[in-house]
């Protein structure tokens, strides 16, 4: 299982997630460590990330990079970009 | 114990690729989340995360300089950051329990040749952090002296 009943989640499979879901082109992600830049519409966002990243953090996320889809950081092999998946 | 309701106000001052930018009175709002602390910035949509209040506010300081820099080598402006978090946030920080803590932070930037961006102060005195009390905060709170 990739994350807690409390809806943390692996830093690892936030990041997995988010590459991922970069892929569609919506946004860029860069990744150094635990620090994170996200750019999404010509606005840059850095955040530090905890590991496990907590839930209000994932549903942020999910929110503003993933059309909501929080289930993404809670099933990764959902995550679908184009005719291929996550793995 | 009434809520701050003053707005943050921020300044951006350059000369050349040289930058000054100061947030002032940022409210930003505290809750504790699982793994840890959440800290949302309302007045500015920012948030950060943390095992403590004190990381949580570490995180978002430095988290929120490192955004105002991509900013700055961007668009060389802080123009589109300046956007308040959504109404969920704000319901949430309105409906929340009176009691609240603050402290504050001042940020100055500036741009060096490189297009880097220095810190040169960051002192705790204009973003407000605004903190949830605990169960037994409140009830001590509601105690009349």
């Amino acid at each position: 299982m990739s994350y807690s009943p409390d809806g943390s989640v692996a830093l690892a499979v936030v990041i997995q997630v988010m590459e991922v879901m970069a892929q569609t082109g919506s946004f860029t992600f860069r990744v150094d460590g635990t620090l994170v830049t996200v750019v999404k519409d010509g606005n840059p966002e850095v955040t530090i990330l905890m590991d496990p990243v907590g839930r209000r953090m994932v549903a942020r996320f999910a929110n503003k990079y993933c059309n909501g889809k929080i289930e993404y950081f809670y099933h990764p092999d959902m995550v679908v970009v184009g005719n291929g998946t996550s793995h | 114990m009434k809520k701050e309701s003053a707005g943050a106000t921020a300044l951006h001052a350059h000369v050349g690729d040289h930058h000054a930018v100061g947030v002032l009175s940022l409210r930003v709002f505290l809750v504790e989340d699982t793994s840890g602390w959440f800290a949302q910035g309302l007045d500015i949509d920012y948030s950060a995360s943390g095992a403590n209040v004190d990381e949580v506010k570490k995180n978002f300081e430095d988290g929120f300089c490192k955004t105002v820099h991509e900013h700055l080598v961007m668009h060389g402006s802080i123009e589109r950051l300046l956007k308040p978090a959504d109404q969920d946030a704000w319901k949430e920080f309105y409906e929340s329990p009176k009691g609240l803590r603050f402290s504050s932070i001042q940020l100055y930037r500036t741009d060096d040749t490189n297009h880097s961006v220095d810190t040169v102060s960051l002192p705790f005195d204009s973003i407000q952090f605004m903190q949830r009390l605990s169960s037994r905060e409140m009830a001590r709170e509601a105690i009349p002296a």
